[in-house]
């Protein structure tokens, strides 16, 4: 079963170095180019793992985990927040919208593919359960 | 009292000293499958740090010592050495 | 070419368009808040981009621009001609360098040079960052500092976050490398307790030897860690810290650009070395860290992030989200929070990583996650405070306060360890060192010690014969002013030779945790041993002594003591009962209390049982106080078992442990609380091995009471003494004494005339008052003699263990002087009676 993950950056540079790191780890990708393209990519495929570059136009990463975790979407999917801020507060505000990992660029190769094979370790049936 | 040592599980409590870390190596070496139990550790003598270091017995509480919970327990959790080994002395 | 740089020349290059226009129109249009967004993102965006290739200058230049436009973003500086000349250079660089790395795949190498300067100016209006210098040997402080290899240590992650924070910052940091000397434990020193008083730690990490030894030759004696360190701490506050080390550390103070320069030298890359600083670049390469290590890491860092979600979510009421975002909130028809949900699948990926199952549903409430995820991190880290996004970077944790001082003086091994490979010759510089000194050569000093007190008290026998004898005062006055000093020095000798001497209790305890676990598998019960104050001391003498009064004491309470699981349970109780060994010193006695919480003991019961064995009278029965009946346990022959099981031992009652306490001049009582449980209390001396002992005589012979049992001498007229119930007593302080003929007692024949009780009324009677036990007895003697200081050997030979008597000790007129032992006079005499 593949585990399909969204990648969301503006910058056309970030979505292929992380769509090649994604895919030579086996994801599935997909690529939106800013959150309200995310958001409609959400609402069609059940995404296990969301990628989100904060600074972004027309719906910032902040905006788009929001509406991600909100009814709209509601999806419990892993979303792993990538910023160039490591300011504790970009991090506070990441995690209180809902991000399960806020990373600081640059994010090394192995450690995001590592980050993203760990937070899609279960069997992303998206129930929480454990099938022994 | 300081470190208490039963079959498998050594207990370390407030300040482990000098004096204790004959006596804890001594177990570490004759004790297979070791476990130490930091939970009500607020200081670690440096030769008892070096010593779980080396032998590398399993941690089954972490301290909640804020100083020894940030920046020595994480080196005792792996079953590895650590990253890094000495470089040459530059300086 | 590789498809990603071409990406990034693509997308550079009409980003490079972006800006280029954009600042143009921000000239005409300064306070366009839109155009000030779109030329700062696509800076950001070419800066970060960049951080995926091996263009570190680029990077920095790019990051200049970017933070300036931040800065104009903000409204903290306006954008003046000056800027954007600055910024179009900028621009016009990069363009250029672009060009070079579409041909070459890399960087022109005066890149570093060019950068340089623009950097600088665009950097001018923000302020630069100030240092603060420092003065100590070995030590740098100016930010430029070229990097030093030991800064791997901390991690090239760690190294990144770091470099990109200092760089927004505008700030510096101290970064130390303490390289104790490896005999520092013989000097007292605690490198760890020292690095744990650097403030405003960030980072610390342990340098650990290229291999460790084999167990069997491992050196716990031999320092070989090393420590690197970050902090924000000012150098001087650290110059200061390791002022009596400073030739083992080393302190650097960087920039942004300091970390970077290290970081760029290590970057995998056809480079050749740049003009632009004196970049040391080294073939030194971050090792990898392990593949588990890094699980570990990563699971942690994924763990503490879930603790910060579900902190910042508003998990409360079914309410999610921070509410400062327009976006769609939960409604509390979601069964399911998002958030919450998320939190569970990153939990469970990351317990996986770690081999841990954990079991939680999607809508397990935030409090069971909470709970779950702090298991697992094992750790009570207040996820508020915890970490962000660096995993290798815990928060600094308070100052630590408690002042305790740790530096042990190392005190001497025990000598029945193995001897010193290096034959004991550790000779380190001042401070505290431990030899390690052959058990024989201090009970040797011990000895001595304990023959120079008899012969010091030999001066004293001087000085009365001095003057009796031969009629000098002058020459006895001298002898005693003598014997004075001699009798201090010989007092701090002894102390000296007993510190030697002195153990911990957790030598004596050290066999019960074995012990009640055994015992408790053989006769099926679940028993938990706890201990305290086992770090109290006591003489070696002592501590061995105590050996089988203890282990007979945990017998009994896990035996007797504690109930089955199946009476506990009916009785309210856990199944596990516990047996409690701690240990306090008090003056010169060191208390100990063996102590479970079982069924305790029924005063009634044992008023009861004892009756009926015989041990006690009609009229104790009715007399006994609940406190006094528990005590019967100590009286022979009395077990209070219903059947003798194999553990505490077929006819082995209390009543040894109490005769074995009291022979090293102990005392032990027990107190219960029925249902609660019951507490054997010990009182031991520190020390056995000088004894201060009244002299008395009877019957012509001399003997020594223990001044710890005498209340007091008095002299008393003849007709003071009553009899009461074929008793003699007499009144005291309203206090009615018994009185003992301790020449009848002894059983000693011919007491020289006039000495019996009632014989010449005339004459006064001495009185030595005692205490035995609760009771004051007062012993009928001829003549008191003088306080002695006397080395107690226990009774040998044809009088071991005969109950009236301690020990034997050499007196300075060479007499052997017999001890008694109080308690057990009383009971003698109690029983005859």
């Amino acid at each position: 079963m593949t585990t399909r993950v969204l990648v969301v950056d503006d910058a056309a540079t970030v979505r292929l170095y992380h769509r090649q790191l994604l895919s030579a780890a086996g994801f599935e990708v997909a690529e939106a180019v800013n959150g309200l393209d995310a958001v409609e990519a959400a609402l069609q495929t059940a995404f296990d793992l969301f990628v989100v570059d904060v600074n972004m136009p027309k719906m910032d990463g902040y905006a788009c985990v929001s509406a991600l975790r909100g009814e709209t979407v509601a999806t419990t999917a892993p979303i792993l927040m990538i910023s160039t801020e490591d300011r504790q507060s970009d991090a506070d505000l990441a995690y209180a919208v809902g991000a399960n990992l806020y990373l600081v660029k640059p994010v090394d190769g192995a450690r995001l593919v590592r980050m993203a094979t760990m937070l899609t370790a279960n069997d992303g049936d998206g129930d929480g359960d454990l099938h022994p | 009292m300081s470190l208490q040592m039963r079959d498998r599980v050594a207990t370390l409590s407030g300040v482990l000293t000098v004096d204790e870390v004959e006596p804890l190596v001594a177990w570490l070496r004759a004790t297979r499958g070791a476990s130490v139990n930091l939970r009500e550790c607020t200081h670690l003598h440096t030769g008892a740090f070096q010593a779980l270091l080396c032998f590398r017995p399993k941690v089954s509480a972490a301290p909640r010592d804020p100083f020894l919970a940030a920046h020595v327990f994480p080196w005792l959790t792996s079953t590895r050495p650590p990253p890094m080994m000495k470089t040459g002395g530059d300086s | 070419m590789n498809p990603l740089l071409a990406q990034f020349l693509a997308e550079a290059d009409e980003l490079l368009t972006v800006l280029d226009q954009g600042v143009l129109r921000l000239e005409r249009d300064p306070d366009n808040a839109d155009l000030v967004n779109e030329v700062f993102r696509a800076a950001h965006t070419i800066k970060g981009s960049s951080g995926l290739f091996d263009f570190p200058e680029l990077t920095r230049l790019v990051h200049a621009a970017e933070d300036l436009l931040d800065a104009v973003r903000s409204g903290q500086i306006a954008l003046e001609p000056a800027l954007t000349d600055h910024l179009f250079a900028a621009f016009d660089l990069v363009r250029t360098w672009l060009g070079q790395v579409s041909a070459a795949e890399r960087l022109p190498a005066t890149a570093g040079a060019e950068g340089a300067v623009l950097i600088a100016r665009l950097r001018a209006p923000l302020g630069g960052s100030g240092a603060a210098p420092a003065a100590s040997a070995r030590t740098t402080s100016a930010p430029t500092d070229v990097a030093p290899q030991w800064l791997w240590s901390l991690g090239e992650d760690w190294l990144h976050a770091t470099a990109s924070w200092l760089s927004l910052t505008e700030a510096t940091m101290r970064f130390a490398h303490y390289e104790p000397d490896e005999r520092c434990f013989f000097q007292g020193e605690d490198p760890l307790h020292l690095v744990s008083q650097v403030p405003g730690l960030d980072r610390l990490v342990p340098v650990e030897p290229a291999a460790w030894p084999p167990a069997d030759e491992y050196d716990e004696y031999a320092s070989v860690l090393g420590f690197v360190l970050a902090t924000r701490a000012g150098v001087s506050e650290l110059s200061y810290l390791f002022r009596y080390v400073s030739e083992q550390v080393e302190i650097v103070e960087l920039d942004a650009d300091g970390l970077r320069r290290l970081l760029d030298g290590s970057d995998e890359g056809t480079r050749t070395a740049q003009g632009d600083a004196a970049v040391v670049r080294d073939d030194a390469r971050p090792l990898r860290e392990p593949a588990d290590q890094e699980r570990v890491d990563d699971a942690n860092t994924v763990l503490r992030a879930a603790l910060r979600t579900l902190a910042a979510s508003d998990t409360t009421g079914d309410r999610t989200g921070p509410g400062d975002e327009g976006s769609g909130q939960g409604e509390s028809e979601v069964p399911i929070n998002p958030r919450v949900g998320s939190v569970v699948r990153s939990v469970i990926s990351a317990a996986r990583s770690m081999g841990c199952e954990v079991d939680l549903s999607a809508d397990a409430s935030p409090a069971d996650v909470e709970a779950a995820i702090r298991l697992l991190l094992a750790t009570d880290v207040d996820p508020v405070e915890s970490v962000d996004t660096d995993p290798t970077a815990p928060p600094a944790p308070d100052r630590r306060t408690d002042g305790g001082d740790r530096r042990a003086s190392a005190r001497g091994r025990r000598a029945d360890d193995e001897p010193a490979a290096d034959g004991g010759a550790e000779s380190g510089r001042l401070g505290a060192r431990t030899l390690r000194v052959d058990q024989e050569k201090v009970d040797l000093l011990m000895d001595l010690v304990g023959e120079l007190h008899v012969a010091k008290n030999a001066m004293a026998f001087l000085a009365d014969a001095a003057e009796e004898e031969f009629g000098s005062r002058v020459l006895s006055r001298r002898l005693k002013d003598q014997y004075g000093v001699q009798h201090r020095l010989v007092e701090e000798m002894q102390a000296a030779v007993m510190d030697i001497r002195m153990l911990p209790l957790s030598v004596a305890f050290a066999r019960f945790d074995r012990l009640v676990r055994d015992l408790g598998r053989r006769l099926d019960k679940s028993v938990g041993l706890v201990t305290e104050g086992a770090d109290t001391m006591a003489d070696k003498d002592v501590i061995e002594a105590l050996g089988d009064p203890l282990m007979h004491l945990v017998r009994n309470c896990v035996d007797h003591g504690l109930e089955t699981a199946a009476e506990r349970l009916a009785a309210g109780k856990s199944v596990q009962g516990t047996v409690r060994l701690s240990a306090v010193s008090e003056g010169d006695a060191v208390v100990i209390e063996v102590a479970d919480d079982g069924a305790g003991i029924d005063p009634a019961a044992m008023r009861l049982a004892a009756y009926h064995k015989g041990v006690i009278s009609e009229e104790e029965l009715e007399s006994l106080s609940d406190a006094e009946a528990v005590n019967l346990v100590f009286r022979p022959g009395f077990s209070t078992a219903a059947e003798v099981s194999d553990v505490s031992g077929r006819g082995v009652g209390m009543d040894a442990v109490r005769a074995s306490v009291e022979r090293l001049g102990g005392t032990v009582t027990v107190r219960s609380q029925p249902g609660a449980g019951t507490v054997a209390r010990l009182r031991m001396p520190l020390s056995m091995a000088v004894t201060q002992v009244m002299v008395v005589s009877s019957g012509g012979q001399r003997f020594g009471v223990p001044i710890d049992a005498v209340v007091e001498t008095v002299r008393i007229p003849a007709s003071d003494v009553d009899r009461v119930l074929h008793q003699d007593v007499v009144v005291l302080r309203d206090e009615v004494i018994p009185l003992v003929d301790l020449a009848a007692a002894l059983r000693m024949d011919n007491p020289p005339a006039g000495i019996a009780l009632g014989r010449e009324d005339a004459a006064d009677r001495r009185v030595l008052v005692i205490r035995a036990g609760s009771h004051h007895v007062g012993l009928l003697v001829e003549q008191f003699h003088r306080e002695v200081e006397v080395l107690l050997k226990p009774m040998d030979g044809m009088l071991a263990d005969h109950p009236l008597f301690s020990g034997t000790a050499l007196l300075g007129d060479g007499l052997v002087l017999l001890v008694l032992n109080p308690k057990e006079l009383f009971s003698h005499v109690a029983a005859d009676a």
